[in-house]
């Protein structure tokens, strides 16, 4: 996958949007027999290896299952501890997969904020005048692209190293978010913004402006059947808002919008 | 196409050197810079380490913003070498590298006379660094 993930930053450094899209991290499935020649340890609810690398496995990986049943944080899927469990001889062999740990979302919060505060710090170390912010971070797996508007918000973008055309990808996604966060009546500034599969949005129903509930996929007017003035009126989804089948509170039936 | 300046870190987060070129805009208090800059490197290191979707091998390269350019390089040691370039410069891993191959260790370390872990005072080391920075083909003498 080329783009990696998308957050989006609010002016505060709170995370508000977050967006994972890569394909899952190598994991390596190996059958073990005792004693464990990785040294594991618990870090962060986690287990994992403190030492000890072969074949695909390296320092950082976590135990992500034991004999094919996934571990739930540093318990095994039947409750028991898991350096408990391997450190018995009676369990073995024992087949464990290993693999790069995926973020918590706890975890992308606190990313979020520190890229928020080294963003600020790199533009104050600068050795020139007027240096923005950190725009463009280069690693050996990943670059990660920033752009920050002028309202504050940071839209993050992490891409592959060869991947092009990011920075207007950081456009569109500034437009997007204009049109489907900052147009939505019901969202608050600077809070997280939600998906908008099955919430309310508003449209225009005989004559006023109502709120529809239960959104589904589909895009155009829709007859009410409310009759107002003598006349059928239809219903017009706003136009910033991408309208589903929907509950028309004026007149409670669903409508195909 | 200019060098800004260049700094060099121990493991430790002491500044061993510091030179600069072509500098606008002064930090508040150097001392005050040298902490900021190396506790920086490492927010940015262990921020990467994180976010990474796959194993890395060298690590954090370089960030750049919109008027400068930081280059980083660290050896297995602890040894990070940060220089701050103009926008225009590529990926300068190698000439990093070779300050501290063919500067740092050559002069320095292998110095009975320099003590690690402190600013370095030598001269040679000083003078050298500052004539193989001003050969380099991104290096032009006037500013901007």
């Amino acid at each position: 996958m080329a783009i990696f993930s998308v957050y989006v930053v609010n002016k505060a450094g709170g995370l508000i949007y977050q967006l994972d899209s890569y394909a899952p991290r190598a994991e390596a499935e190996k059958t073990f027999s005792y004693p464990l020649d990785l040294l594991l340890k618990l870090h962060d609810e986690r287990v994992l290896v403190a030492f000890g690398q072969r074949d695909g496995i390296r320092v950082g990986h976590a135990v992500l299952a034991i004999n094919g049943m996934d571990v739930n944080g540093r318990y095994t899927a039947d409750g028991k501890e898991v350096l408990e469990y391997l450190g018995n001889p009676a369990n073995y062999p024992v087949s464990i997969r290993f693999g790069r740990p995926r973020l918590t979302s706890n975890e992308k919060l606190m990313l979020a904020s520190m890229f928020h505060s080294l963003f600020a710090i790199g533009s104050q170390l600068s050795p020139e005048q007027g240096s923005s912010g950190i725009e463009m971070l280069e690693t050996d797996t990943f670059k990660l692209h920033c752009y920050q508007t002028l309202t504050g918000i940071k839209f993050v973008v992490l891409a592959d190293p060869r991947q092009a055309g990011i920075d207007s990808l950081l456009r569109k996604i500034y437009e997007i978010y204009s049109d489907f966060a900052l147009k939505n009546p019901f969202y608050s500034l600077e809070m997280p913004i939600r998906a908008c599969r099955g919430k309310a949005t508003v449209g225009w129903c005989s004559g006023t402006w109502t709120l529809f509930t239960q959104p589904s996929w589909t895009l155009g007017p829709s007859w009410c059947g409310c009759f107002v003035g003598g006349r059928r009126q239809p219903c017009w989804p706003h136009k910033s808002l991408q309208p589903p089948r929907r509950l028309c509170s004026n007149c409670s039936a669903w409508q195909w919008c | 196409m200019t060098v800004h300046n260049l700094y060099l870190f121990d493991r430790n987060g002491v500044c061993l050197h510091y030179s600069e070129w072509h500098r606008k805009k002064q930090a508040g208090i150097p001392k005050e810079e040298y902490k900021l800059m190396y506790g920086m490197l490492f927010s940015i290191r262990s921020f990467v380490s994180k976010m990474s979707p796959l194993d890395m091998k060298d690590g954090f390269l370089a960030f750049q913003t919109s008027r400068y350019k930081l280059h980083y390089y660290e050896t297995p040691t602890g040894i990070k070498v940060v220089m701050n370039t103009d926008l225009g410069v590529g990926p300068i891993r190698d000439v990093l590298h070779h300050i501290y191959s063919a500067l740092y260790v050559e002069l320095v370390v292998k110095n009975p006379l320099c003590p690690l872990g402190q600013t370095v005072q030598s001269e040679l080391f000083r003078s050298r660094l500052d004539s193989y920075v001003r050969s380099l083909p991104f290096f032009s003498a006037r500013a901007g």
